[in-house]
């Protein structure tokens, strides 16, 4: 283990992961800067026009729609995501039988690809034939609804699909990091005579804060790359009801070949997430203080 | 020392490890080469399904083809999701990955892509082998481009109609409408009846296009729609209001949830009976034939309503080619050559036995073993008219129809009203001139 005091060593071992990174990650962010500046329609001259597509943005009301839905989208994500994967995690510390079944059960999803899950909700938003949802609501005496038709539910719908489908990943991380704080500790808060909601809300939460944080940044850049859910289920619409940025972004490059333009959107999306990241992480700093 | 040893071990290790991965693939490679012998691969994205009679009576010309010497194989790469096809055609050829065989329609993309030098000119090919006069030519016109160039071969003859439930028609005391306004005031007895009128898979797009464009192609011919492409004319023209304004009315006798609803959806629904009306094509004709259709189901078709005082015939409707079979001018040598050349002299008649209209004149001397319907549609087709509506989707710019295809279903459910919709398409019309 010597070798690995070495830092040309380190570095070695270091390099093929940077190599890689570089190639997915950065070379295609560096690409899409360099296309967000073009004019170009994927054939013929590529025309360089500055940050003229960055400007067009400001003017573009679907691009404003899709921020304003893209926020929405991402506080229901999150809130699906982080509520009841948190929810569900303390529920089943207290559990103590059957517990690695509900874990598998709640996992299952995430292992499931979106476009077969975006298929499956489809299904059960069906108006005609009925599906499952509009099933529930008639046996309710409720009216069915065109869940993926009306303005006021198709965000709703598309975004709930996304959060439900990653629950079970929060679960995990959250119940790993509940679990992994001292039974010492909780133990000497029960005998002072502290009620489980105040052990909850006083000791573990503030010990599992950095999981905490690093579940919100996760959840965070997940949605605002939500794409596959929206994109398989309505498209994007009814005019424009349910478009998000990346949902918006693709239509702008691969429907009407405004590649320049679509790269535009991507930057910004990048940046955003850099953003959302950063924002994230100085308020859970300054909580930690 | 012996770190340094070590460091440069891992690093040959590393290299050797590619080296090695790199060298067994090429052995791969050539035992690959070698297993197939000299078959010529021609890859053919579709934006068909794998089970459409087109491709399949291309596979079984290749097959007679392979019987006579030849040594094609053809590879089909099928998308049978248009908008997801269209996404990924373009993608591919903007990375510089044009398939040999591809299917496209003549769009200004066409048009564009012919400009580069980057499609096969089917006229001097047609012309070379002397196959041009075995085309119809409402098939093999339907595939120029706006400046009359041709690029793509037609594989079919398709017409549209509008078919209906012959028993709720009855059942609401109405007959087939001849207009328009006949058309919408029937969606208003059948609604009242309880029937959903029109059962439309709105979530694909076209048959909404379909729709939007009848009122413009009957007052103008195809005019309108060529003053559009050319940005000599806008949305808030009158044809274009007429267009929003039937959209605006029609939309309601829609069933709910039709701008998330497939085509495939909206015919199960009319074949179920849930529906009283299905817009489609001949494509579809297989599903309403006797030995086909569910039992008990009594329907029937009617083409395109007319207007008053319109400028096109009741035998003037939509009937085109269809998508054509585009070739990559990069892999057409002499091998490829031969083997289209035999495509274009085999085609119809294989096409023509599974009962479908066929892009070249077939000899119909026995027509005895053909199904009553499809022998009717076919006499229909010999009675059209000099002007066939051509494709909004087809003519115009792709960020025009993305535009109308986001804000038609708002229109049609009455989320939207016509000024909105008008609008939003003007300033497509107007981004794009």
């Amino acid at each position: 283990m010597k070798i690995l005091r070495d830092k040309k060593a380190i570095a070695v071992f270091l390099l093929p992961a940077f190599i890689v990174y570089s190639v997915i990650v950065m070379v295609p962010i560096l690409v899409s800067i360099y296309y967000s500046c073009l004019d170009w329609n994927g054939i013929g001259k590529k025309s360089f026009v500055g940050f003229n597509n960055y400007i067009k943005l400001f003017g573009d009301s679907v691009f404003r729609q899709a921020f304003g839905n893209n926020i929405i989208y991402i506080l229901i994500v999150m809130v699906f995501q982080l509520g009841f994967g948190f929810s569900i995690a303390v529920l089943l510390t207290y559990l103590k039988k059957g517990r690695g079944f509900i874990q598998t059960v709640y996992y299952i999803p995430s292992v499931i690809t979106v476009i077969a899950i975006s298929q499956l909700f489809t299904g059960f938003y069906s108006y005609e034939p009925l599906g499952l949802f509009n099933i529930f609501r008639r046996m309710l005496c409720m009216e069915p609804i065109a869940f993926l038709s009306e303005y006021k539910t198709v965000l709703w719908a598309v975004a709930s699909v996304e959060g439900w489908q990653y629950i079970g990943i929060y679960m995990i991380i959250f119940y790993s990091a509940l679990v992994s704080v001292s039974p010492d500790i909780l133990e000497a808060a029960r005998i002072d005579g502290a009620t489980e909601l105040q052990i909850l809300v006083k000791i573990r939460i503030p010990a599992i804060a950095n999981v905490i944080m690093l579940s919100c940044i996760l959840s965070l850049v997940g949605a605002l790359r939500g794409f596959a859910a929206p994109m398989n289920m309505t498209k994007g619409g009814p005019n424009h009801r349910s478009e998000i940025l990346a949902t918006y972004m693709y239509k702008k490059a691969f429907t009407s070949r405004d590649y320049g333009y679509g790269s535009a959107i991507a930057v910004i999306i990048v940046i955003l997430s850099i953003i959302g990241v950063l924002l994230i992480s100085k308020y859970m700093d300054g909580e930690k203080e | 020392m012996y770190k340094k040893i070590g460091t440069i071990c891992l690093i040959a290790g590393m290299v050797l490890m590619g080296c090695g991965n790199k060298a067994q693939t090429a052995a791969n490679s050539t035992e690959a080469e070698n297993t197939d012998g000299n078959v010529r691969e021609i890859h053919y994205f579709s934006s068909r399904s794998a089970s459409d009679d087109t491709m399949v009576t291309l596979q079984e010309i290749t097959d007679k083809y392979n019987e006579q010497g030849g040594n094609i194989k053809l590879v089909i790469d099928s998308n049978a999701d248009r908008t997801s096809y269209d996404q990924k055609l373009r993608t591919m050829i903007a990375g510089g990955q044009m398939p040999d065989m591809f299917d496209l329609d003549a769009t200004p993309y066409a048009t564009e892509l012919g400009e580069q030098g980057m499609l096969t000119d089917m006229d001097a090919f047609l012309d070379e082998i002397g196959e041009k006069d075995s085309y119809i030519p409402l098939a093999l016109n339907y595939g120029r481009t706006s400046d009359g160039k041709l690029y793509t071969l037609p594989l079919e003859l398709s017409t549209e109609m509008i078919w209906y439930n012959v028993d709720m028609f009855k059942d609401a005391g109405i007959e087939a409408p001849k207009t328009l306004d006949e058309l919408l005031e029937d969606c208003k007895v059948l609604k009242e009846k309880g029937y959903t009128a029109f059962g439309i898979g709105g979530g694909d797009g076209w048959p909404l296009l379909r729709l939007l464009a009848t009122y413009p192609f009957r007052m103008t011919g195809n005019e309108y729609l060529n003053k559009l492409s050319l940005g000599e004319a806008k949305m808030s023209d009158e044809p274009g209001i007429k267009a929003a304004t039937f959209m605006s009315e029609i939309g309601q006798y829609f069933q709910p949830g039709f701008s998330t609803t497939d085509v495939a959806t909206g015919l199960n629904l009319f074949l179920s009976g849930k529906s009283a009306m299905y817009p489609t094509g001949t494509w579809e004709l297989n599903y309403f034939t006797d030995k086909n259709r569910p039992e008990g189901l009594n329907v029937d078709y009617f083409y395109m309503p007319t207007i008053k005082d319109g400028k096109t015939n009741a035998n003037d409707y939509w009937a085109f080619g269809g998508i054509g079979l585009a070739v990559n001018p990069k892999s057409f040598d002499d091998q490829y050559k031969d083997y289209l050349t035999f495509i274009v002299k085999n085609y119809s008649p294989a096409y023509f036995a599974h009962e479908h209209l066929a892009p070249q004149k077939v000899d119909m001397s026995d027509s005895s073993g053909f199904d009553p319907l499809f022998l009717k549609v076919m006499e229909d087709t010999n009675n059209i008219g000099s002007t066939a509506a051509r494709p909004w989707d087809v003519v115009l710019n792709e960020d025009v129809i993305a535009t109308i295809n986001d804000n038609l279903p708002g229109l049609c459910m009455g989320e939207e009203t016509t000024d909105d919709f008008i609008k939003a398409v003007d300033e497509a019309l107007e981004a794009n001139k």
